[in-house]
């Protein structure tokens, strides 16, 4: 499993990568394809620094979202009713559920670029200027300033 | 934003929308054969059912089960409907630059999951933070309290393409609406 470091350096080299092309507004689709995947990134690296979560109110010891799902197929019997072990493999929905319940200063935020990334295909993939600037001057933004907070990492975005 | 949390007990299914006939409820979505889907995934269980239906007693064990089928088909359409509408009124109350077109889901009867795509219209980047905050604190509701996994979308269909064909492919089931033009 990836560190918190390997998690940051990452989501960092995304950034730079980010700002390197996205005030030409020529790849708009790239903006919030590496957007989201820097969130993601994020998002892992606070788990990783934490190293529990809760689900359903319950305790998990784990290091990456992915753990999450192992333990649930693992200990059938502990899954929420109504929750159906199809959603185990689904890890954008996993990590979702995960983002909602711990960190919720952030679910908002993430929730936008979520929203984003699963509705891209819907749209043929054109994104309009605003739609950028709104995924990574306010979502990533939020995102990156809360991880720095709550981790001491030192993501940078400049925009 | 806070004071949408007094609608949220209206989420729970009340009494009188599970007894609203169920066939009625079924003709509240236009799209593919609703009859159908159901029809194959009844039979899909009543397939299930036959193998335990041999170690308990035939007829009695088809019965019981056919019975908790439908009632768990019923509980999740009202849940999606009833989502549907709540999000509907409550949009087209508080969010007055904001129209929601269509409505439109898939029904997954299988693993349950409420999947729903608003496709909507707006200019302002705001309404659009604030309606995907807003189907985020549904979908937070909709999970603890009710525990079905529940993912609500949005489209702004201004100044975009859309891809007809996969929206038509995922999300096959459109809300009826009576003042639609």
């Amino acid at each position: 499993m990836p560190s918190f470091d390997q998690h940051i350096k990452q989501a960092q080299h995304n950034i730079e990568f980010l700002t390197s092309f996205y005030k030409t507004y020529k790849f708009n689709d790239w903006a919030i394809t590496v957007s989201f995947y820097t969130a993601i990134h994020i998002i892992e690296a606070i788990i990783a620094k934490k190293g529990e979560i809760r689900f359903k109110g319950k305790e998990y010891k784990i290091q990456h979202s992915d753990q999450l799902s192992n333990i649930l197929k693992t200990y059938k019997e502990s899954l929420p009713k109504n929750f159906s072990e199809e959603f185990i493999t689904h890890h954008h929905v996993m990590r979702k559920l995960i983002v909602n319940e711990n960190f919720p200063q952030v679910s908002d935020w993430f929730n936008l670029l979520y929203n984003d990334s699963r509705t891209a295909r819907y749209r043929k993939y054109q994104w309009q200027n605003y739609k950028v600037d709104l995924v990574v001057k306010t979502s990533l933004k939020e995102l990156i300033e809360w991880a720095n907070k709550e981790s001491g990492a030192e993501l940078s975005l400049t925009l | 934003m806070r004071n949408r949390l007094r609608f949220y007990d209206s989420l729970q299914i009340s009494q009188d929308f599970l007894t609203f006939p169920f066939v009625a409820r079924l003709n509240l979505f236009r799209g593919p054969d609703i009859y159908q889907l159901i029809s194959e995934y009844v039979e899909y269980r009543i397939q299930e059912a036959k193998k335990e239906a041999f170690r308990e007693g035939f007829e009695e064990a088809i019965e019981r089960i056919k019975e908790a089928i439908n009632k768990e088909i019923e509980d999740y359409m009202a849940l999606v409907t009833k989502i549907v509408d709540f999000i509907y009124e409550t949009v087209k109350k508080e969010f007055k630059d904001l129209k929601i077109i269509e409505e439109r889901t898939n029904f997954y009867f299988g693993s349950k999951w409420i999947k729903i795509l608003f496709i909507i219209e707006t200019e302002s980047s705001e309404l659009e933070i604030g309606l995907s905050n807003f189907l985020n604190e549904v979908e937070k509701v909709v999970f603890n309290k009710l525990n079905y996994v529940c993912e609500l979308l949005f489209l702004n269909k201004k100044n975009v393409e859309i891809d007809q064909e996969s929206l038509n492919n995922d999300y096959p089931f459109i809300r009826r609406r009576e003042d639609a033009s």
